[in-house]
């Protein structure tokens, strides 16, 4: 090719577009489609750890998988902890951006602590919270003896009783989600503009009326981007489980991803695992769809 | 909003600061991805540093991963000491990456499903899964047998498949699992644990003190070990020799009811949420009476509470209905996959490691027991003469316990991927902890269970491993 022909065709606005776009749909089709190809492939196999091929076998790996109790405890799990864990972080987000959107004296220390939790590696605080409630060096615990509010020699097992231990892996993925949802929700205040909260003021709108009518219904798209983005984080991580309880006691806070771990590559039956990793999948694809509709469908203009 | 004819096509469109263009930021890019692909793969040295010895450049190289050691010592002397010693004298470079215990399955699948990585990979746990991706380490068992006699049969048990025949890893060592207890408290009891009535006798006086029974129930190494040798000691198995399933059975039930008891009698809930490490951290702290364990627990205490140490002593695996079956504490099993670029050297590695297992021995302070038992002559003597043991030949008893009281998961079939399933999904700690916890009773533990096993081993049944 003439080197002046080569020169046009870089300048010309539909070659450009996709030569730039181009290393990103790369990128991704390598790192999520590839994968999520192999995935599915595997899930129709017994592909074993050992043997990265397997002979066909339908969907007998979802259908044994759907017969399992512990499976059918790690789905339940994993809407719970979902649910739950992003009800509470959008409560909490909620009343932090509403606080550290006004003008105080040491606001950006304020935001710059409520932000750590998010800069902090998940597996380095999760270690942390792993700490906080040891079986035997609980901090918590120790408050809890000092105040005589427990049995000294039989204090709470925060990780050692299943509604404790959902308890506490619940509250760790509130704990680092929080901060993201409170930066979104903080963004989301500072865009309204204050035109629209004079012309609610004149119209005598204050306190909660204003939050109702006004404030909430503007925020909405962006905490809707916030919520989506907690359960696909939620949903989808197993460091915390991993770190806290992997999957016990008597694996009663399994989570899915954990679960395709431990029967995918500790377990060794990788179609197995692949099946449970998948079971996630439409879930999460039909409510991402339906949270980005209904994001638009609440879009203020 | 912008609009697509302001970008004139063919226009030679400058950047702010007017000097560059889009044209010569692509070229610029791609010649630089080019140059980063193709310039780091065709440099072969470029980023491998300093050749490891002076002078001269090995001839080949082997990369070895395994555990970072409960016994920091014996990664000292393995990494420092014996691997350089062995480079040189086989002109080889030796690198020894060390893990996580608990890292270790996904590390290896990852080198499994990339086909790349270290020429010889070290497991905690006899790796039966992975029999496909190995070669057939008959020859290195061949090679050591030659020279130091007959494999120990819980080495043998755990890494030859019965079915395929098939020596599926090499194991260059075993851990044994002996009792740990607080002679203090139990003397206060006025019994010993020496067999599992006395155990539940004690306990409740032990944990009125504040110093319950320690065997966990959680989904972790130890548990899994524990309990299993529990089981056996009721007579209670989880396959025949034949490997068939045969959990379902009354011994299955006594030992669930017994550990029921146990566990409302002795212990506390704490044994829910242990990991690997908790039992160690507990008996360290004062306040187990008893653990099972290998002796990473003692010899903690030798080094940071002297005085400690001095009280806990160590018994084989307290007796049961079926006599003293206890298990090994983990199995070193050695794999080289097919995979490996220096094969040879890999066999050559592992045999000559194991035929003079001496240090690798001394070095662990006794944790690595020899496959081959000849490797290290005068075992007994050796372990009762350790210089740092409180009261002096403490370790005697280790001798005695690898040679009676070790067997391999899955006794009394050998160790296969259905059992290594089991043991990686935690079911058995499951099984125990549901029952203790009431929401099964023991025939309903011993039933489902049971139905869950047939299902896993019916899988690698019928992939032809078992």
């Amino acid at each position: 090719m003439p080197r002046r022909r080569r020169r046009d065709l870089l300048e010309q606005r539909r070659f450009l577009a996709p030569a730039l776009i181009a290393p990103a749909v790369v990128f991704v089709g390598l790192l999520v489609g590839a994968p999520l190809i192999l995935s599915v492939y595997l899930s129709l196999t017994n592909a074993t750890a050992g043997s990265l091929t397997g002979g066909f076998v339908g969907f007998d790996n979802y259908t044994s998988q759907w017969s399992d109790p512990n499976f059918r405890t790690a789905f339940r799990n994993t809407i719970v902890f979902t649910l739950v864990a992003n009800a509470i972080v959008v409560l909490g987000a909620s009343v932090l951006a509403h606080f550290l959107i006004r003008e105080f004296r040491g606001r950006w220390l304020m935001r710059f602590l409520v932000l750590l939790p998010w800069a902090a590696p998940v597996a380095l605080s999760t270690i942390g919270f792993l700490w906080i409630f040891d079986s035997l060096f609980s901090v918590v615990n120790w408050t809890l003896k000092e105040l005589s509010l427990v049995d000294r020699f039989n204090p709470p097992q925060w990780l050692g009783e299943p509604n404790k231990a959902l308890a506490a892996i619940t509250t760790v993925h509130a704990w680092r989600l929080l901060p993201f949802a409170t930066v979104i929700m903080i963004a989301g205040l500072a865009s309204i503009p204050k035109e629209v909260n004079d012309a609610a003021k004149v119209d005598g709108a204050t306190g909660l009326k204003k939050l109702w009518f006004v404030t909430l219904p503007l925020q909405l798209p962006i905490a809707t981007i916030a919520v989506l983005f907690g359960i696909v984080f939620t949903a989808t991580d197993m460091a915390v489980v991993y770190i806290l309880t992997r999957g016990g006691p008597f694996n009663s806070t399994q989570m899915l991803p954990m679960w395709a771990f431990q029967t995918g590559i500790q377990g060794g039956s990788l179609g197995e695992g692949a099946a449970v990793a998948l079971f996630l999948l439409p879930v999460l694809a039909i409510v991402t769809v339906l949270m980005l509709l209904f994001a638009r469908r609440v879009e203020v203009t | 909003m912008a609009d697509g004819n302001t970008h004139s096509d063919g226009a030679e469109e400058e950047v702010a600061g007017g000097h560059t263009t889009r044209r010569e930021i692509i070229t610029k890019a791609a010649a630089g991805t080019l140059l980063v692909v193709y310039g780091g793969a065709a440099t072969k040295t470029a980023a491998a540093g300093v050749p490891k010895y002076r002078a001269r450049e090995l001839a080949g190289t082997l990369k070895i991963i395994q555990w970072s050691h409960f016994v920091p010592a014996y990664d000292k002397w393995f990494d420092n000491v014996y691997v350089k010693r062995w480079g040189q004298a086989n002109d080889t470079e030796v690198t020894v990456d060390h893990i996580n215990q608990a890292d270790i399955p996904a590390r290896a699948a990852a080198e499994v499903a990339a086909q790349s990585g270290h020429d010889i990979f070290f497991f905690l746990t006899p790796p039966a899964a992975y029999e496909d991706q190995v070669i057939n380490h008959a020859e290195i068992v061949q090679e050591v047998t030659k020279k130091r006699g007959k494999i120990k049969p819980v080495a043998f048990k755990s890494t030859y498949n019965q079915k395929t025949k098939k020596y599926f890893a090499f194991s260059d060592n075993y851990a044994p699992d002996p009792c740990n207890y607080r002679t203090d408290l139990w003397g206060e009891v006025g019994l010993k644990p020496t067999s599992w009535d006395n155990v539940l006798k004690a306990a409740p006086k032990l944990r009125a003190m504040g110093n319950p029974i320690g065997i966990g129930m959680s989904n972790e190494i130890d548990s899994n070990v524990a309990l299993s040798a529990m089981m056996m000691c009721f007579g209670s198995f989880i396959q025949n020799k034949e490997q068939r399933v045969v959990l379902n059975s009354k011994a299955t039930v006594n030992v669930l009811k017994f550990a029921r008891e146990l566990y409302r009698q002795g212990m506390s809930n704490e044994i829910f949420a242990w990991t690997a490490a908790s039992n160690n951290q507990a008996m360290l702290a004062g306040r187990l009476s008893m653990a099972l364990n290998a002796i990473s627990i003692t010899r903690s205490a030798e080094l940071i509470n002297p005085d400690l140490a001095a009280k806990i002593e160590l018994l084989p695996i307290p007796r049961g209905p079926n006599g003293r079956l206890g298990l090994e504490h983990v199995m070193g099993a050695y794999v080289i996959w097919k995979f490996a670029k220096n094969k040879p050297m890999a066999q050559k590695f592992l045999a000559d490691l194991e035929i003079k297992y001496i240090g690798a021995f001394e070095n662990s302070k006794f944790y690595n027991f020899p496959s081959w038992p000849a490797s290290v002559p005068n075992i007994a003597r050796r372990v009762e003469r350790d210089p740092v043991a409180k009261p002096s030949g403490k370790y005697k008893i280790l001798a005695e316990i690898a040679d009676k009281y070790t067997l391999n998961p899955g006794w009394p079939g050998n160790t296969n991927a259905a059992i290594d399933e089991i043991f990686n999904k935690f079911l058995i700690p499951q099984m125990f902890a549901e029952v203790a916890q009431g929401r099964r009773t023991p025939e309903e533990a011993a039933k489902i269970y049971d139905r869950s096993f047939r299902g896993i081993f019916q899988k690698w049944r019928n992939l032809g491993k078992i």
